[in-house]
Parts: structure tokens; sequence; C-alpha cells
């Protein structure tokens, strides 16, 4: 890569630059003008992150400058500065990135003469985000309407929704059919995931985590520049963009959840920006799954797991799983001999009790201790969960409200309004 | 011929003994002994991923010398 970069002519990094600039210049001059607004503390880190744009430029990269646009949107948003809002940010972000695509394949010369764009491939990039693009603004729109006027329709007994749902569920076959639902998603969540959780947790090893970790960034570091032609490399970026704002959605409302009951201590732009952390690691398990199924139904690729080398196995009892328990045990036994205050006498007991020799041991310290903070903490949870969930709900629904807006800018940004 | 079965054995007798203890830490745990129903508990945990770990390794140790026997 660096031969080829030494290789490449200095008009055509000038030109490449040259566009860059043209690009940023606009969204500078927004962010300058919106800056003006914010507090001094906001307006300095604003300003003095755009140093990334310099780096951004001389090296080439894209990304970099799409997240200083993402910096700037959250620090716009949690601020209450309406212009620029969050979702020019958003198309900004995806012009430079298509933008960076585009001028490194036309103007450095790499592949621009054997890469001819196929009209098979360009179709498919201009097709399948808008067939995305509407489904999801569909089903946003129908879903939200739909929801309100059932839920309206069923309060308010509108005869024909009450004889249709209420006739329904209330039968048997439907009461069984929606038991079987109801049963079918508990079944699939506990096969797919809680054993897939659990068997993680019991089958890990140093070497698993190494490889897992190793390959998670790897594939971190690929993500956005995937794809051979230009047009390919569109289609995953458009993709990507549109699951992170999706995860986005569901995931920021957890934090504001969490952050409302602390906010002395920890200000909105912290909730926020972990929330986009979040956001960004669950975009990317979602963005593979999501494009690993397409890929299938399309019939474009056929996604095969490679097969990793085999290795001469060892019994070993040093396991990952094994040292981990062996440590807690070890850390429990020492938290036990410093509740006793050091006495060897008690820690025999409890063993002989704990493996049923002796008859059991009653501390009523410790059992007061154990109803106060875990069994009544338990119970208040479990008391205070409909309020948890209703604001969870209401959150997500703002949220949601906020990107129907969005995905409809985008819609008239990109086909006229 | 019966070295290779010791592991699983092991294997299936630790499982077993988790087993006994998890229920000893239930049963503790309902009569208010806190602490030696957690060390049952962490124990079992112990003996449970010991087992394991011995059981999975005996069969991959079993399928890979059958595939390089075939090799041969």
């Amino acid at each position: 890569m660096l031969l080829v970069r030494r290789k490449i002519p200095l008009m055509h990094k000038l030109l490449y630059i040259s566009i860059f600039l043209a690009f940023i210049i606009y969204p500078l001059y927004r962010i300058y003008v919106g800056a003006l607004y914010l507090p001094l503390t906001y307006s300095m880190v604003v300003l003095g992150l755009s140093g990334l744009l310099v780096v951004a430029v001389l090296y080439g990269k894209a990304e970099l400058i799409a997240i200083y646009y993402i910096v700037a949107a959250v620090v716009f948003r949690v601020n209450n500065v309406v212009q620029p809002s969050t979702s020019e940010f958003i198309i900004y972000s995806l012009v430079i990135l298509h933008i960076d695509v585009i001028a490194r394949q036309l103007v450095i010369g790499i592949g621009f003469r054997k890469t001819k764009a196929s009209l098979k491939g360009i179709l498919l990039t201009m097709t399948i985000p808008a067939i995305m693009l509407s489904i999801y603004l569909g089903a946003s729109l129908a879903s939200t309407k739909l929801f309100v006027d059932l839920f309206n329709n069923v309060v308010h007994g509108n005869i024909l929704s009450e004889v249709v749902l209420g006739a329904f569920v209330s039968t048997r076959i439907g009461s069984l059919l929606l038991l079987a639902l109801v049963s079918f998603a508990v079944f699939y969540v506990i096969t797919r995931i809680i054993t897939s959780f659990i068997s993680d947790v019991v089958f890990t090893t140093p070497g698993y985590s190494k490889a897992f970790v190793s390959k998670f960034s790897s594939e971190v570091f690929n993500m956005l520049n995937e794809g051979r032609t230009w047009h390919q490399k569109l289609f995953f970026r458009s993709i990507y963009i549109l699951v992170l704002f999706f995860s986005w959605v569901f995931i920021a409302p957890i934090y504001r959840l969490i952050f409302a009951y602390f906010p002395v201590f920890i200000p909105a732009t912290i909730a926020y920006f972990m929330a986009f952390i979040t956001s960004i690691v669950l975009s990317i398990i979602l963005y593979f799954y999501l494009k690993r199924a397409l890929m299938y139904t399309l019939g474009l690729k056929i996604v095969l797991s490679k097969p990793s080398k085999p290795r001469i196995p060892r019994i070993s009892l040093l396991n990952g799983s094994i040292i981990l328990s062996i440590v807690i045990l070890v850390l429990y036994i020492i938290s036990i001999l410093w509740y006793y205050d050091w006495n060897y006498f008690v820690l025999l007991k409890v063993f002989s009790s704990a493996f049923g020799f002796s008859e059991p041991l009653y501390d009523h310290r410790l059992v007061s201790f154990v109803d106060k903070y875990i069994d009544n903490g338990y119970i208040y949870i479990v008391n205070e969960f409909t309020t948890y969930l209703q604001n969870y709900i209401n959150y997500v629904a703002e949220e949601y409200m906020w990107l129907t807006n969005l995905i409809k800018l985008v819609i008239e940004a990109l086909w006229g309004g | 011929m019966v070295k290779d079965y010791i592991s699983p054995v092991i294997g299936i007798v630790l499982i077993g003994f988790s087993l006994y203890m998890f229920y000893t830490g239930i049963a503790l745990m309902m009569i208010r002994d806190v602490a030696s129903s957690l060390l049952a508990i962490l124990i079992g945990f112990v003996t449970l991923s010991g087992g394991i770990t011995l059981i999975r390794t005996w069969a991959i140790t079993r399928v890979y010398s059958s595939e390089s026997r075939e090799k041969k």
C-alpha cells in the first residue's frame, strides 16, 4: 500500500485534497456559525477538534471527518442549538464518505481504468438502499400509526376493531395462537441467547478470547472500506449508516433512563457519547448479520465459515473458565475470613456445612444484611419495573419520531421533496 | 483401553458432584445459611467447569486422533 501511495503523482494528490476541501467548506461554515451560540467550553471543544479535519484531509481519512461531524452534532444537540441540525450532519457524513470513495477511484487512478461500473452493480446500488429506505420509512410510519389507531380504537370502543381483535383473542384458537407465539418467542430467546451465552462463558479460553478480539477489531478496521468497486463501497456504507442510526434509536433511551438518576454527576453529553459508542459496537454486529443474510438471500455470495487449522489438543484442566471460577472461590473464602474476623474455626464450620457434614449455621447479622439489601432490593426493582418500562417506551417513541423525520429529510434530499 | 476412559469418567463424576453441591447450596439457602450456601454453589461451579473441560478435551482428542489415523 505504501509503495502504491508513493507512486501517486503530486498533481493527483492535490486534486484529491481539493475535492475534499470543496465538500468540507460549507459544513465547516455552518459549524462555526452554530458555535457562536454555544457556551464557551463547548465552542472551544468544537473548534479545537476541527484540527482533526487537517489530519483527515492530509492522510485521506474520511472516517475522521465523519467522527468530527458526529461529535459536533452531539454537542449541538445537547446544548439545544437548533441550527445546524443533527440531520444536516448525517447528510454531511454520508456525502463525505461517498466522496472519499469516488475521489479515490477517479482521481488517484488506481483501478479507474481497470474497474468499470457495471450496469448490474449500479442498479443494485440504487435500488437496494432505496427499497430499504422506503421499507423503513413505511414500516415506521405504519407501525406507529397502526399502533396508535388500534390502541385508540380498542380503548374508545370502535365496534369493528373490538369485533375483529377482541373476538379473535377471546376464542380458544386465538388465545392458543397468542400463547404459542409468546412461548415460541421465549423458547427462541432461551435457546439462542441464554444457552449460547452460558456455553460461551463455560468454554471461554484465553486463546478463544484473543482470537475473537483480534478478529472483531480487524473487521471493524476493514468495515468502511469493504467492496472492490466504487458502487459496492457506496452500497455497504449506506447500509452501515442506516443500521447505525436504527440501533441508536434503541440504545440512547437506555442511557437516558440510567443517567436520569445521576443528573448532577454525569452531564448529558457523556450519556449521549456513551450511547453513540454502544450504538457503533451494536450496529457493527447487526450490520454483519444483516449483510450476510442479504448476500445469502440474493445469492450474491455463498457464505461459508472458514475451518480453522486443527491443532493437537491436550488434556489440561487449566483453561479460562476454571481459572476464573477458582479465583472467585478464593476471593469468596478470603471475604468469609474477613467477615468473621479471621477466625479459622468458623471457616471450617462453613466448609463442613457446605458439604453437608454438619448442622447449618444461622448468622443473624448476615441474614438481616441479605434481607435488607438483596431481597428487598429485588422486590423493589420488580415493583418499579413497570415504571422503568413505561419511561423507556416514552424515550423510544421520542427518538423514533426524530429518526422518522430524519429519514424523510434524507429521502427529500436524495429524490426531491 | 481402560486409560482412554479415565478422563470422561472423572468428568462425569465431577459433574455429578457439582449437581450435589448445587442441591446443597439451594437447601442451605432455604434455611438461611447464607455463607455455606454460597460456598457450596461456588464449589459446584468449579467442579462443573472442570468436568465439562475434561469431557470436551477428551472428545476433541478422540476426533482428532481418528482423523489423523484415517489420513495415514
